[in-house]
């Protein structure tokens, strides 16, 4: 049988070092928990580390100062916690290369989830240039993943609500692929999982209408009969 | 005082522009005065004495004499003769000046003499008059001539035109040119003092507009301190009691700057250290198996956390460095409509914007969430409205529930104000939520206006200028 995931918890208070860890063991995986950068880089090279969890306010060197070394040296995925809840703190985690940020004080149900969500996509076989990629584009919108910004040709920020969001993220990682609804629900549900999920067909006809993409000559999210969904365009990234 | 202007400008320029109107006029007054004098001194005294003495010398000399001694009194520009009977009327029109000769003329000939007088613009009052050497040419015929050839108008001028009864029954007729400048009517200087006038005037509001526009700026920059605390000082320049105005303004800007990020740096320190027992707490409750005691814990948790991240919230800038951007407004309501429905909540949205509107994303989308959350709350169900026009785009978020009495309407909004018990006790909630979308509000120039509705409910109006 495969061993669970092992989890590095890098957090200054040994309160939260010991709960959270305890937490994630009872959640079925794998926990160690330090309490500074010194002593993750003693952690990583002695275990096979899945995934770190790290804090931003740490002493020596902070959470985000850590993050950019670890970005430096690894693709090891890394979740930001911080205790400021300033969009500041999520861009510069993102853009360090944090793969997920999660707010103080968090509910560990949703770090959870995260974590899955965050696993599943490194261990996915989808195409790296694109996942990680910070701001991408498809026929002539642009999506900026940092802000979590979504821009028309014309350049007007069109808002999307979370699910929304989720939805244009998956496809856009999966271009010219058909995905099936069961997939699509699954994909959507890796993340956070809410008690209310409507039918995926729902969220399409919703993002469908943001991209003002019409659904009945739809050229963007295009409906495959007995497949589900696919999403026609070419998506390049626009790194710099 | 609502007759004067409102304007400091205004006042100053109305001020200038009285005083140097009345500069002027007294300035017209003194120069027509002037111009009397010169004719009065220059003309009418010589010529009154000149022609008393002729009379005086013809009527010494006997009647028949008289004609042959004319020529000896003409003069180049004075024109004699005798007359038997007068051929101007009795009453003269010769204005001021033929009233003024008149008085001189009496006051040489004596006041019974009959006396006649008028100004013509040409000579030849009696017909026969021998003219005197050059008399009818003043300036001789040759430059007269001369004019003509080279298209200048022959001299012109204006003949006094007197005639005085003599001793033996006959008139002496008297011409006498006079050089048309002296009779060049006030318009043409009246015309030079209007320039002058207009000329000092468009200078003065140059400069009144160069005095009052540190002021201007002054204003403006008072009027955006509401919205911009952290706006640059203002360059103390300008005239004196301007610049000691702008300093006291700067100097309050900071101190009102240092109160508010005193304030703000306060409320975020309790609310920070405030997150990591909340981080545990939250760990913990999720350890436990008492389920029930687990959901309570969880909700108890749940709202301190709103609690400390909505004042947190709060005591940030209302958007912190958000940028602005051309907004998607349908998207960014209908997206929030979509938010809510994935955990369950109804909210109905009405309306359609018709063009982007530049604003802050996160922070529209928390001011219409705070607004919708409070619906919500108080009646279960919200509708968000967007209208849209050139001018304003307004968003507005209505309910069904209790409604505010009135006099709450206004207070509701001030910072950990709330509304009566009946509202909020069982709700909860900070007393910021309201405050915050105000902030919100401002940051984007806009209004925030709370009104109860026919028929029940609470209507809440984001007015945003476009």
């Amino acid at each position: 049988m495969e061993r669970p995931p092992l989890i590095l918890i890098v957090d200054d208070d040994p309160e939260i070092r010991s709960l959270l860890g305890d937490y994630l063991v009872r959640q079925g995986l794998r926990a160690r928990a330090v309490g500074d950068g010194a002593a993750m880089w003693r952690e990583l090279e002695q275990q096979a580390v899945d995934l770190v969890v790290l804090d931003i306010m740490l002493p020596g060197d902070d959470g985000l100062e850590l993050c950019r070394k670890l970005r430096a040296r690894s693709a090891l995925p890394v979740i930001m916690l911080t205790a400021r809840g300033d969009a500041t703190d999520r861009i510069v985690g993102l853009e360090l290369g944090a793969d997920d940020y999660l707010p103080k004080p968090f509910d560990p149900r949703e770090l959870f989830a995260r974590i899955r969500a965050t696993l599943r996509r490194s261990a996915g076989q989808l195409s790296p240039g694109v996942v990680t990629a910070q701001r991408l584009r498809f026929a002539d919108w642009s999506l900026d993943r940092v802000r979590r910004e979504l821009r028309d040709p014309q350049g007007t920020v069109v808002p999307l609500s979370s699910g929304e969001y989720r939805l244009l993220e998956i496809f856009l990682e999966r271009p010219n692929r058909a995905l099936g609804r069961e997939l699509l629900l699954d994909l959507l549900q890796g993340r956070e999982a809410t008690p209310f999920d409507r039918s995926v067909d729902v969220q399409v006809s919703r993002l469908r209408r943001r991209l003002r993409d019409d659904p009945r000559d739809a050229q963007l999210i295009k409906t495959v009969r007995h497949a589900g969904y696919l999403f026609a365009a070419h998506v390049e990234s626009v790194d710099d | 005082m609502h007759l004067l202007p409102r304007s400091l400008f205004a006042r100053l320029a109305l001020t200038l522009f009285t005083v140097l109107l009345l500069a002027q006029l007294v300035a017209l007054g003194i120069q027509l005065s002037d111009r009397a004098q010169v004719f009065y001194r220059a003309i009418g005294v010589p010529l009154a004495q000149q022609l008393a003495t002729t009379v005086n010398r013809l009527e010494g000399l006997p009647p028949e004499r008289r004609g042959a001694g004319l020529p000896r009194f003409t003069g180049p520009r004075l024109r004699l003769a005798l007359q038997p009977r007068p051929s101007l009327a009795e009453k003269d029109s010769a204005g001021w000046r033929g009233a003024l000769l008149t008085r001189l003329l009496r006051r040489e000939l004596g006041e019974t003499r009959p006396l006649r007088l008028a100004l013509s613009d040409a000579p030849g009052l009696a017909a026969g008059m021998p003219p005197g050497p050059g008399a009818a040419m003043p300036r001789g015929p040759r430059l007269r001539r001369h004019m003509a050839e080279i298209g200048l108008p022959p001299e012109r001028g204006v003949w006094i035109q007197v005639e005085i009864a003599l001793d033996d029954g006959r008139w002496l007729a008297v011409e006498r040119h006079l050089p048309r400048e002296l009779f060049l009517s006030p318009l043409r200087l009246m015309v030079s003092l209007s320039v002058l006038l207009l000329a000092a005037i468009v200078v003065s509001l140059l400069a009144v507009r160069w005095l009052t526009r540190p002021l201007a700026r002054l204003a403006g920059a008072a009027e955006r301190l509401g919205r911009d605390l952290d706006q640059a000082p203002l360059a103390e320049n300008g005239p004196d009691e301007v610049r000691r105005a702008v300093g006291a303004f700067n100097t309050m800007q900071a101190r009102l700057q240092r109160l508010v990020n005193d304030r703000a740096r306060l409320l975020a320190a309790i609310s920070h250290d405030l997150k990591t027992p909340l981080t545990r707490m939250r760990l913990r409750s999720a350890m436990l198996d008492d389920t029930a005691l687990r959901e309570r814990l969880e909700a108890d948790v749940d709202e301190m956390a709103r609690l400390v991240e909505t004042t947190l919230e709060f005591a940030r800038d209302a958007t912190g460095e958000e940028s602005v951007v051309p907004l998607d407004v349908d998207a960014l309501v209908g997206s929030l409509q979509a938010d809510y429905e994935e955990t369950g909540q109804q909210v109905e949205v009405e309306g359609h914007a018709t063009m982007p509107y530049p604003g802050r994303t996160s922070a529209l989308r928390r001011a219409l969430a705070n607004l919708v959350d409070n619906a919500l709350a108080y009646a279960g169900t919200a509708t968000i409205e967007i209208a849209d026009s050139a001018r304003a785009l307004e968003l507005r978020v209505l309910d069904r529930g209790p409604g505010l009495p009135d006099d709450e309407l206004d207070r509701v909004v001030e910072p950990f104000q709330r509304g009566e018990v009946s509202r909020s006790r069982a709700t909860g909630g900070t007393g910021l939520g309201l405050a915050i979308v105000r902030d919100i509000t401002r940051v984007h120039g806009g209004e925030l206006a709370l009104a109860n509705r026919p028929g029940g409910g609470l209507v809440v109006t984001l007015r945003l200028p476009r």
